[in-house]
């Protein structure tokens, strides 16, 4: 009963994603669309390191820039094909993945954070002033549209379903690996890290994968978002976008898949929803997001699972024993 | 050293900004024994288990196992040597199941890369089966096998521990480390305890323990070495112990050794 | 010239270090009372800064002297406030990403409340703190001067805090043991509300320091904010005297480093030293171990 129920639940959510750009011809929603789909894949990276493993990567915003511009850079400055782009991008997530994961997921303690959130502003602060290269404030400008098998995806409409394709396929992926021996390892990981340790498992190795997933999806999903919008420029990456992240993957639900997704169709879609407020919308949302935070820490999933309450008041017994 | 040797623990200090937790401890713990390690509180008995298994490195002095030495290894390093380990104060995974559990205690075992998983969808179920195969496995002999899917946080105390204990079966080691596997259950409990470590010392399992029941000590352990204040006072079998004047005065107490001598019919 | 330059350069980075020395300080005080990583505090020193500057002298008009101690009770209330209705409800939760995203939001709030209060245009005070005294042939602008005599100050004052007072002692004891202080009689709840706020004063002075330093915008305390995250990792993680070490490493070396690499990249030094120390010496320069 109750997983027909779910079943139910994706399908309709499919036929809803498949068939909103049809019926609602403008073209500005096409492209919130668009960008939801990007959020999806992104935020299903974020869980992988945050939502799993509970390491607080703070710096979405640069990873998805070196993504970005990386594909950029590819199609524009080096001419070479839109594939090689995307190429060079999951590339450039291995790198940061492991170049930032090693040196301080090796630690226990708050040091990814700091890492993380100092590697986004540094990687605006050179994509802003390197201006040789990444054209400085005024960005990349031209990206190329995808070009499929002779098709030319050139308007946001066609882009969509390209890109709800590999949404749905990087969903699963990521739904296959938390429900294998990775996830529980890095569930594990966040109870009770020596236990794990004491299994023979080398916990650096595992939370530098969790890290490097979320690199990996982080910078695709920025060369998606390139190839989506034509122009990109270092303004979008900034500490709001990483905390938009952030929001998308509690408000949704920290730790599942369906969690990711319901959270980066809700962020994304609810400001929208709030510009009628205009100057006010942006207070209103953060507002929201910081409510969510404190009365309901599991997320909008948990209103169909029903836990809602247990974890938040789970703390009392833990932290006991935690400060022995 | 020689094969009969299993764990050799080597003259190791270790100091605590100025606090001597351990001293100069040595001991040898011979294949095929249950030894345990017994002392007052706080005479360093598990400060000495959390150096075996890595936790921390002694701050003086070596430790070998199987004549590896392991005194600077990482704890998933000596682990993988064949070296599980219990907790004193319960570490389990509090958002997984009982099932769940035992399989990250496996976990090591596995050997499919992440790439690998994600291209061949067959072969990583293959995988997980047989994961799963040795879960159940564990699981039917710890006497869990209702609660497989039950999450740890909802079990008493008595089926925590025993989930634990299962865990460090999970990865089939040599030695088994138990950290006072009887504190905190009752007779009952403790007996059925009692019961699956000799079963599993059957097995072939040699088994390190600190234990504070002296009627679990005395009635499983081969050998025993008991500390006071960090330094060994005393080493030998169950007899020699109860014996030894020193341990009767600094840990067992002058009025133990009639108790001892009835008890250990009652068990 | 080259040896005046580099006098001159280690002044105003001793100046901008002990900024970071105090950012560290004041983040590493509420990290060791309630284990949380206030990710809003580059906005807390915002907010000081435009509470001092666009209230009390540009908007009311008093004398800077009345509007500091007006601004600091001020901060004082709102990390009273914050700390009870944000702070002490978060470090309860089941994991930390809640608080962490709960502070970021926190943050957001107070750039948009301040955005709407006094508007987003960036300016300056005049007057406030500005012209130079001549050392020799050093030339150090008042604003250095007073940075680093009141940095020097709030540091001992702190000190003296700590270690003479009994509010100081207990705040001590919740940082090591929350569990024995409760049991010692020490009210956890009250005393992270009061770190928090002592907290909150610490980014009011600071906000009302880098005024004369910086234009006054929305974004003024981002990169303070994040360097000051790095020196309180390069001095040695969760210690005090590690955060003023690190804070005054990163901005002289920052600094100095003008002379060698693009001054558009010395804001890369802080992450670069955070990195390297990482790698290097995770325990920080000082290298004290918690």
């Amino acid at each position: 009963m109750r997983k027909s129920l779910k079943g139910a639940g994706i399908l309709l959510l499919l036929v809803i994603l498949v068939v909103v750009p049809i019926v609602d011809k403008n073209t500005y929603h096409h492209i919130v669309l668009c960008q939801t789909l990007v959020n999806i894949v992104v935020v299903t990276g974020l869980n992988f390191i945050t939502g799993l493993t509970g390491q607080m990567n703070m710096g979405t915003a640069g990873i998805m820039a070196m993504g970005a511009y990386s594909a950029a850079l590819c199609s524009t400055k080096f001419n070479f094909p839109i594939i090689v782009g995307f190429i060079v991008a999951i590339l450039m997530g291995l790198i940061v993945g492991k170049g930032l994961g090693y040196p301080s997921l090796r630690l226990k303690g708050v040091y990814l954070s700091l890492t993380t959130i100092g590697f986004s502003e540094i990687t605006r602060l050179v994509l802003t002033n390197w201006v040789d290269l990444t054209g400085g404030t005024m960005g990349v400008q031209n990206i190329p549209w995808i070009n499929l098998f002779g098709n030319k995806l050139d308007t946001s409409f066609k882009i969509y379903y390209f890109y709800l394709v590999i949404a749905i396929l990087v969903t699963i992926a990521s739904y296959r690996i938390i429900h294998s021996k990775w996830g529980r390892v890095f569930k594990a990981i966040k109870d009770n890290v020596e236990a794990v340790d004491a299994s023979g498992v080398d916990i650096a190795k595992m939370k530098i994968l969790a890290f490097t997933l979320a690199t990996v999806l982080g910078c695709f999903g920025g060369a998606m978002y390139a190839h989506m919008m034509g122009y990109i420029n270092p303004t979008t990456f900034t500490q709001d976008l990483s905390a938009n992240y952030l929001a998308m993957m509690m408000i949704g639900g920290i730790g599942t898949v369906g969690g990711s997704v319901l959270g980066a169709i809700v962020i994304t879609i609810l400001p929208e929803v709030l510009r009628f407020m205009e100057n006010y919308y942006w207070l209103v949302f953060s507002t929201i997001a910081l409510l969510f935070a404190i009365f309901l820490p599991n997320g909008i999933v948990s209103l169909f699972t029903g836990n809602k309450l247990l974890k938040r008041f789970g703390r009392t017994e833990k932290s006991f024993k935690g400060e022995e | 050293m020689n094969n009969e040797t299993i764990l050799k623990v080597d003259h190791i200090t270790k100091r605590f900004s100025g606090l001597v937790a351990v001293n100069d401890l040595s001991l040898l713990m011979k294949k095929r024994t249950i030894h345990a390690l017994i002392g007052p509180n706080g005479s360093g008995k598990t400060t000495t288990v959390n150096q075996i298994t890595g936790a921390f490195p002694p701050t003086e002095g070596e430790i070998y196992y199987k004549g590896t030495c392991t005194t600077h290894m990482q704890p998933y390093q000596i682990a993988r040597l064949g070296i599980s380990r219990t907790f004193q104060n319960l570490k389990l995974f509090t958002s997984l199941s009982v099932l769940e559990n035992l399989m990250v205690g496996g976990h090591q075992m596995t050997k499919m890369g992440i790439l690998n998983f994600l291209i061949n969808p067959v072969k990583a179920k293959q995988e997980e089966a047989q994961l799963l195969e040795r879960a159940e496995e564990v699981l039917e002999y710890i006497g869990l096998k209702d609660l497989r899917d039950t999450n740890v946080k909802n079990l008493p105390y008595g089926k925590q521990k025993m989930t634990e204990f299962g865990r460090a079966l999970m990865m089939k080691p040599e030695l088994l480390i138990l950290d006072e596997p009887a504190a905190g259950l009752n007779p009952t409990e403790r007996k059925a305890f009692v019961d699956i470590i000799l079963k599993t010392f059957d097995t072939g399992i040699d088994i390190f323990l600190i234990e504070h029941n002296m009627d679990v000590v005395m009635n499983i352990c081969t050998d025993i070495t008991v500390l006071n204040f960090g330094a060994k006072i005393a080493e030998g079998s169950p007899y020699d112990i109860q014996n030894n004047d020193e341990v009767i005065k600094a840990y067992l107490g002058d009025k133990y050794k009639p108790i001892m001598a009835v008890k250990k019919e009652v068990l | 010239m080259t040896g005046q330059i580099i006098l001159q350069l280690i002044v105003s980075g001793l100046a901008l270090g002990f900024i970071y020395a105090l950012v560290a300080i004041e983040y590493t005080l509420i990290f060791n009372s309630t284990g949380l990583l206030n990710f809003s505090h580059d906005k807390f020193i915002m907010f000081g800064a435009y509470i001092f500057a666009a209230q009390f002298l540009l908007n009311m008009g008093v004398s800077p002297a009345i509007g500091i101690i007006a601004t600091l009770a001020t901060m004082f209330i709102f990390g009273v406030l914050v700390a009870t209705g944000i702070f002490n409800p978060l470090r309860n939760m089941a994991s930390p990403l809640f608080a962490v995203i709960g502070t970021v939001f926190l943050g957001r709030i107070l750039t948009e409340i301040t955005r709407l209060i006094w508007g987003a245009t960036p300016f300056t005070v005049p007057g406030f703190l500005k012209g130079v005294v001549r050392i020799g042939n050093v030339v150090i602008t008042k604003a250095n001067i007073t940075v680093i005599i009141v940095s020097a100050i709030i540091v001992v004052l702190l000190q003296i805090f700590f270690n003479k007072t009994k509010t100081g002692k207990a705040m001590r004891c919740v940082q090591q043991n929350k569990t024995a202080a409760t049991l010692m009689g020490i009210n956890v709840a009250k005393n992270i509300n009061f770190t928090i706020a002592l907290s909150a004063v610490i980014c009011a002075a600071i906000g009302i320091m880098v005024i004369p330093l910086f234009t006054v915008d929305l974004t003024i305390a981002n990169m303070i904010g994040l360097k000051g995250f790095a020196a309180g990792v390069v001095g040695g993680f969760g210690y005090l005297p590690g955060a003023i070490v690190g804070g005054i490493a990163i901005g002289i070396l920052e600094n100095l480093s003008t002379l060698v690499i693009p001054t558009l990249y010395k804001d890369c030094i802080a992450f670069v030293l955070l990195i390297a120390i990482l790698l290097i010496k995770p325990s920080g320069l000082l290298g004290h171990k918690k």
